[in-house]
């Protein structure tokens, strides 16, 4: 399988390490400086498992060790595209227009 | 205590012809010993102001931060992120001040230099990339036998390997190995 890096280009799958899915983006601090515990909790256990198009957690560690977001179709195992993680959540729009065009 | 390993690619890694003897030899490799390795990581959102901090200082050209636009001496790891070799590490950190972080990395890895015809037939054998596609120039983090390992080319046949120092053993068996049938020069 060929994984697209937005740095480094189109590179084989050995060189990723998965790590999951990328549903929420982490929750923000409440009081006593700590999230919510529902907020946590979701934040690391609920998975909705989706058949289909995706966005996975992936790190390019054996190439630019950058955490990246691989768009991705489970049905298919089609890679449709990739971004830098630390710039999914900042474009937290464009996923879910990406999301609402599946 | 164990003997200090003075050459890091390992006891059988000596000067001289290795493998097949008839011919020219098909690869020629040469490590530099005692060179300066120097990592730039630029903060959050300096990438651009690193690259000229860069410039303005060694006249490096680094363009927009492609692996593609690296040089020789600063070769691209990740985004705004360069092994760059030649300077010590005082110079580097007063050159990009604020914008970035520089660590020496002259114990941590080896530069080993390989050309030869047959280049393209090893590094056939374990890089994962197409070299074909690669224009001069172009540097790619990738893997070397599953070592990480950064790839710099300096020519149509001529490349440069970053290893770490304590896997640089494994990839001088492993060259010596797999260059036999080729014929090695080792400089």
């Amino acid at each position: 399988m060929l994984i697209f890096c937005p740095h480094c280009g189109m590179r084989p799958s050995e060189e990723f390490t998965p790590k999951g899915l990328a549903e929420a983006p982490r929750p923000a601090l409440g009081g006593d400086d700590r999230p919510e515990d529902d907020a946590w909790q979701d934040y690391l256990h609920t998975r909705t498992n989706k058949a289909g198009q995706t966005n996975e957690y992936f790190h390019h560690s054996l190439g630019c060790r950058r955490w990246i977001v691989v768009h991705r179709n489970t049905l298919t195992h089609e890679v449709t595209g990739s971004t830098m993680a630390s710039e999914f959540w900042q474009n937290q729009q464009q996923a879910q227009d990406w999301e609402a065009g599946q | 205590m164990s003997p200090v390993l003075k050459n890091p690619l390992g006891a059988k890694w000596t000067a001289g012809r290795h493998g097949k003897a008839e011919g020219g030899p098909g690869v020629l490799a040469s490590h530099t010993a005692g060179l300066t390795i120097v990592e730039v990581a630029a903060l959050p959102g300096q990438a651009q102001a690193m690259r000229a901090a860069l410039k303005a200082a060694f006249g490096m050209d680094l363009g927009a931060g492609s692996p593609a636009e690296g040089a020789e001496n600063a070769v691209c790891t990740g985004p705004g992120q360069y092994l760059l070799t030649g300077h010590d590490v005082a110079t580097v950190k007063a050159a990009v001040g604020d914008l970035a972080l520089a660590v020496d990395q002259s114990s941590g890895r080896v530069r080993l230099t390989i050309s030869g015809p047959a280049i393209a037939a090893l590094l056939a054998k374990t890089c994962p990339l197409d070299l074909a596609t690669w224009p001069v120039g172009a540097a790619h983090a990738s893997h070397f036998l599953h070592i990480a390992c950064t790839y710099f080319r300096r020519g149509d046949a001529e490349f440069d390997l970053y290893v770490g120092r304590s896997f640089a053993q494994s990839v001088g068996k492993w060259l010596l190995d797999a260059s036999a049938e080729f014929g090695l020069e080792i400089a």
